[in-house]
C-alpha cells in the first residue's frame, strides 16, 4: 500500500492523540478506494470507506489537493 | 481538558478528557463529537472555525501557552496600571499584547501605552508564531496590584 503521497496535517496529528485508531494508512487506503466522496464548498473533500477490520467507517477529509490529510474519524452515521 | 486551534486549517479540537474516542458523530454542520466505548463525549471538533465563533482568543492563548508570566511587583504594578489605561482587566491586557504582538512578522519589544513605567515583562520575542513572554524575577506572595482577574500562564 502506497502511503507516502499523503501529508497528515498538524490537525490530524492532534486528532491522532484522541482518536488513536487513526492511522495515514487507513485515511490513504480510504480516500484510494471511496464508498462515497464529496466535494466541500470551501474546495475540500471528504471521503467515506470502510476502516479494514473492523467493519465500521471513516469520514476523511483533505484539502484541495487531496493528499493533505485535515481530519478523519470512525463516523456512526453513515449507512450504505 | 485541552484546546488545540490549527490556524493554517482552521480546526479547533477541544479535549474533554483523556479518554480515547471510539466512534464520532457530526452533530451540526462542521460540528463533531467524539465519544467514548462507553458513550460519554470526550471531545469536540470545529472545522472552519473561525466562521463560528472568535479564534482571536485562541490564538493568543495558544502563543503563550506553557509559558509563566512571572514579574516583580513594581512591574505587574506597570502592567496593571497599563491594563487599567485601556479599561482591561490584567489578563485581557496580556491576551491583547500577544495578539498583537503575534500579528506582527517580525519580533518587536512591546511598550506599554501610558504605563508610567516599562514592564519587562512584556518584552517578547517571536519566532516560528510562538510568542515568548519574559520576566526578570519570579512573582513571589500576594501583590498588592494583583485582582481577581488573574490568569495563570503555564
Amino acid at each position: 500500500m502506497k502511503t507516502t503521497k499523503y501529508k497528515a496535517s498538524k490537525h490530524f496529528e492532534a486528532a491522532q492523540i484522541q482518536r488513536p485508531y487513526l492511522t495515514l494508512e487507513n485515511c490513504a487506503a480510504v480516500i484510494d478506494s471511496p464508498l462515497k466522496m464529496i466535494q466541500q464548498d470551501d474546495g475540500r473533500f471528504v471521503f467515506w470507506g470502510e476502516e479494514q477490520g473492523t467493519g465500521r467507517f471513516l469520514r476523511v477529509v483533505t484539502e484541495a489537493d487531496k493528499l493533505e490529510v485535515i481530519t478523519a474519524f470512525r463516523d456512526r452515521r453513515f449507512k450504505l | 481538558m485541552r484546546i488545540n486551534y490549527q490556524a493554517d486549517s482552521d480546526m479547533l479540537l477541544i479535549s474533554l478528557s483523556d479518554i480515547a474516542s471510539d466512534e464520532s458523530e457530526e452533530i451540526a454542520p462542521g460540528v463533531v463529537f467524539d465519544f467514548s466505548v462507553t458513550g460519554d463525549i470526550v471531545g469536540i471538533e470545529v472545522s472552519a472555525a473561525s466562521q463560528k465563533m472568535d479564534v482571536s482568543r485562541l490564538i493568543a492563548d495558544n502563543a503563550v501557552e506553557r509559558k509563566n508570566v512571572t514579574a516583580t511587583r513594581s512591574e505587574w504594578s506597570a502592567i496593571d496600571a497599563a491594563a487599567q489605561a485601556q479599561g482591561m482587566s490584567r489578563s485581557a491586557y496580556l491576551v491583547h499584547a500577544a495578539t498583537a504582538s503575534a500579528k506582527q512578522p517580525k519580533a518587536k519589544p512591546m511598550s506599554a501605552p501610558r504605563a508610567k513605567a516599562s514592564p519587562g515583562v512584556l518584552a517578547k520575542s517571536i519566532s516560528g508564531g510562538q510568542v515568548s513572554v519574559r520576566a526578570h524575577v519570579k512573582r513571589t506572595g500576594k501583590s498588592k496590584g494583583a485582582t481577581g482577574s488573574d490568569k495563570k500562564f503555564g
